[in-house]
């Protein structure tokens, strides 16, 4: 069977039968388990006509019939898909063109503005859609006021509680720094000689880009594009905030409504619904296959060089571009977060005393703070190094091993995307009660970090695979024929190429790790709070100022990102390639 | 004066309960058996779930040091503790001795799992164990059988914020002038069937003044605008963007008075549908299989007494104790209950008990109609 494999694989794969065999089992078995498991019993119960919490055991259809039998689950599904698509429209070129600015061409105080980008990540998306508010509310917005008083206007400028203020929302959220954070680094794995050619050949810079530099890059772009595909249906914060008021209701609100505000929670229809997503990843898969294999994406080889594009007489009006999005995606929510911090009420300055030191107070005299901030530390630093290294095997074992079952991995991880971490949460809760050897891991710190580690696998592994198809085959050949074995040539030859994107998704899963709530919520006890559950609290409990003492919270989460993501990018300037402008 | 008025009141207080007194003093065998029991366990593991018993952790340090037995408690959403403690139940763990918080996930999710342990056998002190001691005389359970759901706290219920500058009192006097055309399109409400109102919708529900026609119309004529943060409703009537607020507004309300905003988050007056008694999650529940069953028990009966009531409600500010004996003029007026006041008590009302969840039901589907998913 593997001699079969091995006579038709592409030139270059290296041959290891017996090693292969055993890795990709071990593999398959330990992400099957944690990953597929829980959602096969999600999924399970999600025919239990008794309901998950209650009642015993009774197959059934009724959850399924009634999510979507309900009226208006087509609309809202319309409604989802509308603003995914015009956010993107606007965010997926915008992404591209900064990436592209950043990675390619001289522009000043690259890489600052580029962890400009990361910082905008880093921020709550709900802090930023309240930040927004109290600038474009149709009523008080500062904006708005402002227009009326010096333009004379009737209404508003922007009415941010419209299908344009949900869309715009997202946009100044996560939709356009994630896709920077993702394609810059795979921006810089461009070989230069590349584009020379294209510029030798007469073509402008335009030309270039359209013909060269884009096609070269589909595999990142299609990865970034498919990664917030399936996460359709995960977004509901911003379109609960400015939708509900203007009866604009969408598909992941009612999955996250039938989850959080149903008594009991009604998950057998909330899976239901959120199985939709199943369709795409299915559509997606092989898609993906399609598209990454039909042709050669090198652009790294041995002859790699790397260099920039000056845009001449544009290259101003780029660095302006540039740095007016910055502002616009970071200015906003750090001032509403960090001003709001030292307000008695965050965005009115009626309130009298308009300012206090007492929010600080709270949360610094609160017991649980300083216990859930070591306890959050420990999780994400462990995330942050134990996650690019884990995932960047695996990427390397699907893109360049021919062992067999790497189609059966793959789907593992776009599958664990058809379930939001709300529901999967559940499941793996059940998973470590119910397994016998497994249970003592509920309640401490080691359950937390798998999940934390687990929750970034898909946009870790998929970013990996697609920096692996940017690299030419020679080198690890050239390895290979001086007798290096593959883990060797992993560590020797791959590592510092891919450092760039290993610090990148390393940082990413430690944001994501540092503000983890409905995956960890059912697994956390007393004693392993995180940041991020503390702050949900504050948030949720319908006490004074607890907004404001959230906000601080999550400004504790963004520091120790940050300062972990200065500290990433540097030791990557030390052990990655130099002179590629990382 | 109101030193005197003080006075007077503790000693007609002490004089009415002249058993009471005499109770407190009185250690009997069987607590002290308790204590030295519950000593032994050295723990009790306590959730507080909901705005009070959140509150409450302040609370907690008075028992450990009282008893030298240790609290371990944990706060947050008591949706997601009932989740987990019944998947470590069903897998063989048992790590929670006693719940404070509200009563629909206790009805909903607890008791039919059977997680919780038949109460009246665990009251041991006699001070607590007294039904007389209590409001209306007798102990309170939010639960159909009334043996699990230890209701020990409630206060008038406020469905109605508004602004000052923009509302007079006296233009709300009964529920039916939120009816009134001149309101269409200028109220902000939380939706009436969230989980988080059901104490404020479902006891209007049942008030055969109010009931379903009245929701129905509210819906679907008034067209009032549904948002899903309290916070974010009351600060647009703050800022005058609505001036009436309604269903759990109230406390966002009395935090932005309080900051100096013209709004108001209680009336002044009792509207005409008469005043209702919400306990909202001032509900005390024993596990079932509790791992520290004799420190939960002592635990219970200091919680209940006349001590841990009036710590309870100085802590938790807008509850009072459905305790008699207790001072609640450590609360505000509006929170009071008044010994000789009208109420509708819904968690004394099997209808309230049994049809909640219903109610909720028919509450969404009311919404639903009108426009509101």
């Amino acid at each position: 069977m593997t001699t079969v494999q091995s006579a038709v694989a592409p030139p270059g794969k290296v041959r290891l039968p017996g090693t292969g065999m055993f890795v990709m089992a071990v593999l398959i078995l330990f992400f099957g388990f944690y990953i597929i498991y829980p959602i096969v019993l999600i999924f399970i119960q999600s025919f239990n006509a008794e309901g998950v919490i209650v009642g015993e055991y009774r197959f059934s259809f009724v959850n399924w019939v009634k999510a979507f039998e309900e009226p208006g689950t087509l609309e809202s599904l319309g409604n989802t898909i509308v603003v995914f698509f015009a956010y993107t429209a606007v965010a997926f070129p915008l992404a591209v063109l900064i990436s592209w600015i950043l990675a390619r061409t001289p522009i000043r105080f690259s890489r600052g503005l580029e962890f400009m980008f990361w910082v905008s990540f880093m921020l709550p998306a709900l802090t930023t859609t309240i930040g927004w508010t109290l600038l474009l509310d149709p009523y008080f917005g500062f904006i708005n006021v402002m227009a009326k008083n010096v333009l004379f206007l009737d209404g508003p400028l922007f009415d941010i509680y419209s299908v344009e203020g949900i869309v715009f929302a997202h946009l100044m959220g996560n939709a356009i720094s994630q896709k920077v954070m993702l394609l810059t680094p795979a921006f810089r794995n461009m070989n230069v000689t590349l584009e020379e050619a294209g510029r030798v050949s007469g073509a402008g810079r335009l030309r270039t880009m359209m013909r060269i530099t884009l096609p070269v890059m589909v595999p990142p772009m299609v990865v970034v594009f498919m990664l917030n595909t399936v996460r359709m249906f995960n977004s509901f914060e911003i379109e609960q905030i400015l939708g509900t008021p203007i009866k604009f209701y969408v598909y992941s609100t009612r999955i996250f409504s039938l989850v959080r505000e149903v008594e009991p929670p009604g998950y057998g229809e909330a899976t239901a619904l959120a199985s939709l997503t199943l369709i795409i990843i299915l559509i997606f898969i092989p898609l993906q296959r399609w598209l990454l294999t039909r042709r050669q994406y090198t652009t790294i080889s041995g002859d790699y060089k790397p260099g920039l594009i000056h845009l001449g007489p544009l290259q101003p009006f780029a660095f302006i571009l540039v740095v007016f999005v910055v502002a616009l995606l970071t200015v906003v929510p750090v001032l509403t977060l960090l001003g709001g911090s030292f307000m008695t009420r965050a965005g009115f300055f009626q309130a009298t005393p308009t300012y206090t030191l007492d929010h600080w107070r709270t949360v610094l005299a609160d017991p649980i703070f300083f216990r859930a901030l070591s306890t959050t530390f420990i999780i994400a630093i462990s995330t942050a190094i134990i996650s690019p290294v884990m995932f960047s095997m695996v990427a390397y074992v699907l893109v360049r091993r021919n062992w067999p079952g790497r189609l059966a991995l793959d789907s593992i991880f776009w599958v664990s995307a058809g379930i939001p971490g709300m529901l999967s949460g559940l499941g793996l809760l059940w998973v470590i009660l119910d397994t016998p050897g497994l249970n003592w891991l509920f309640g401490t710190t080691w359950i937390l970090i798998i999940v934390a580690i687990l929750q970034g696998k898909l946009t870790s592994i998929q970013m990996f695979k697609s920096t692996f198809l940017q690299m030419g085959q020679d080198m690890e050949e050239a390895a290979r024929t001086a007798g290096a074995g593959w883990l060797y040539t992993y560590f020797r030859i791959w590592l510092p190429l891919i450092a760039p994107t290993m610090i990148l998704l390393g940082t990413l899963n430690f944001v994501l790790a540092a503000g983890a709530t409905s995956s960890v919520i059912l697994l956390a006890s007393r004693d392993t709070v995180t940041l991020s559950l503390l702050a949900l609290e504050y948030m949720t409990t319908n006490v004074g100022a607890a907004r404001e003492v959230a906000g601080i919270i999550s400004l504790f989460i963004v520091a120790m990102t940050a300062g972990l993501a200065l500290v990433a990018r540097w030791f990557g300037f030390q052990v990655g390639v130099k002179d590629r402008g990382v | 004066m109101m030193r005197q008025l003080v006075s007077i009141s503790v000693v007609a207080t002490v004089l009415m309960f002249p058993t009471v007194s005499a109770q407190v003093a009185a250690a009997t065998p069987e607590m002290d058996k308790l204590i030295a029991a519950a000593k032994k366990e050295g723990q009790v593991e306590v959730i507080l779930s909901g705005q009070v018993p959140r509150k409450l952790r302040a609370a907690m340090p008075a028992f450990q040091k009282k008893y030298g037995v240790k609290i371990n408690f944990q706060t947050g959403s008591g949706r997601k503790h009932a989740e987990r403690i019944l998947a470590e139940r069903r897998a063989g763990r048992f790590t929670v001795d006693v719940w404070l918080g509200g009563a629909n996930t206790a009805l909903v999710q607890l008791l039919p799992n059977k997680a919780l342990a038949s109460f009246p056998e665990l009251l041991i002190d006699p001070e607590v164990k007294d039904p007389k001691l209590w409001f209306k005389g007798k102990h309170h359970y939010t639960d159909p059988e009334h043996r699990y759901i230890f209701t020990w706290g409630a206060s008038p219920a406020y469905n109605i914020s508004y602004n000052t500058k923009m509302v007079k009192p006296e233009e709300i006097k009964s529920y039916h002038d939120l009816l009134n055309p001149k309101w269409k399109g200028k109220i902000v409400s939380w939706s009436p069937g969230a989980q988080g109102t059901a104490a404020s919708s479902v006891p209007m529900f049942i008030n055969p003044k109010i009931g379903e026609k009245w929701f129905r119309r509210w819906a679907n004529e008034m067209k009032p605008v549904i948002v899903t943060d309290a916070r974010q409703a009351a600060e647009w009537v703050a800022i005058g963007r609505f001036p009436i607020g309604l269903f759990g507004t109230s406390t966002q309300a009395e935090i932005l008075a309080g900051q100096n905003f013209p709004i108001a988050g209680w009336l002044p007056h009792p509207m005409a549908e008469g005043e209702v008694l919400s306990a909202s999650a001032a509900n005390l529940m024993a596990m079932d299989r509790a791992p520290n069953p004799n420190a939960r028990n002592l635990f219970i009966n200091w919680a209940l007494s006349k001590e841990g009531q009036s710590l309870f409600i100085k802590i938790g500010e807008k509850t009072d104790s459905l305790r008699r004996d207790v001072d609640n003029k450590v609360i505000a007026q509006q929170y009071r209950i008044d010994p000789e006041g009208e109420y509708y008590v819904p968690f004394s009302d099997p209808t309230y008990i049994n049809k909640q969840s219903e109610i909720i039901t028919k509450l969404r589907t009311i919404m639903k109609e009108a426009g509101y998913k």
